[in-house]
């Protein structure tokens, strides 16, 4: 495993659209490598989307062999990114159309995986402070959580996956214009609901009503 | 008093926040904002708001996960094997 690791790690040189034509000759290192490099973005992705880790593993899963097995399609002219992201977008949004993920997440934040939240080990800061930057994230996570799928995506490919409007509209095929227009909507949307932890008393303060 | 309406301004703030502006887009927003304090603060939040999405939390799949599809994956190359290449 060490040395599969430290082989994986010295291949980080090569473009994903190289790995990807090494893992077409069989080189299924080269393949490893690839998801070395993108599980957490595509789980991450996923959890955002689905707000469920085990959903979350799934279409990890499902993305990964689905790419495996389409990868001799894939043109080696093109960036692998956007396509791997494709993948994945598309099976969260089916996901949610066809309502098989459960309403309310069972998953907290603090789990024997190891990914509960910093703050709570760090003796220096206080429990006020801890308290009050767990629960920024929470409201966040909620915000984020409640947006309608197809402006959900949108943020999180921008925001979690750092896509440019031009990838996103490559991943999502729909033109940047409807990028733009969804994700400006949602994080005005967000900025409102999220109004209140900026300052008291200013969420109502403005009339404007901004439509895009 | 700026020249722009703030609604006019509004898309051009939000692209300025992703750095997808143009030089000149980039000079019309920064102008408005500077006589504008209603866009300013509205620009603020709006960077506040990205700040809190990117900040939130990540996860890191289990490590028996990773193993999974891994093994997963070496199946795949097995049963899909010389047909494909």
């Amino acid at each position: 495993m060490v040395f599969g690791m430290r082989l994986l790690g010295r291949k980080q040189q090569a473009t994903d659209e190289e790995l990807i034509r090494r893992s077409r000759e069989g080189d299924h290192d080269a393949f490893a490598t690839i998801v070395e490099r993108y599980q957490d973005k595509i789980y991450n992705l996923a959890y955002r989307m689905l707000s469920n880790r085990e959903e979350a593993e799934d279409v990890t899963q499902e993305t990964f062999l689905n790419a495996y097995r389409a990868m001799y399609s894939f043109r080696l002219e093109e960036r692998f990114s956007p396509w791997i992201y494709k993948i994945a977008s598309n099976l969260c949004l089916d996901r949610l159309r066809k309502g098989r993920h459960p309403v309310i997440s069972l998953d907290e934040p603090v789990g024997p995986e190891g990914d509960m939240p910093q703050q709570i080990a760090d003796w220096s800061t206080s429990p006020d402070r801890v308290f009050e930057t767990t629960a920024v994230r929470e409201e966040t996570q909620e915000a984020i959580e409640s947006l309608p799928p197809k402006y959900k995506v949108v943020v999180v490919l921008r925001h979690l996956q750092d896509l440019s409007y031009d990838e996103i509209a490559d991943v999502l095929n729909i033109p940047q214009g409807t990028v733009k227009t969804r994700l400006f909507r949602a994080r005005e949307i967000l900025r409102r609901k999220l109004a209140s932890l900026y300052e008291p008393n200013t969420a109502e303060r403005e009339g404007a009503n901004v439509e895009m | 008093m700026p020249t722009l309406k703030c609604e006019e301004v509004y898309g051009w703030l939000q692209a300025y926040l992703d750095t997808e502006v143009t030089a000149e887009e980039e000079r019309m927003v920064e102008k408005h904002i500077r006589g504008c304090a209603l866009c300013r603060k509205r620009l603020v939040e709006l960077a506040q708001t990205v700040n809190r999405i990117r900040e939130s939390e990540r996860l890191t799949p289990r490590q028996e996960f990773t193993r999974q599809l891994m093994q997963r994956l070496e199946q795949e190359k097995k049963t899909s094997g010389g047909d494909l290449a």
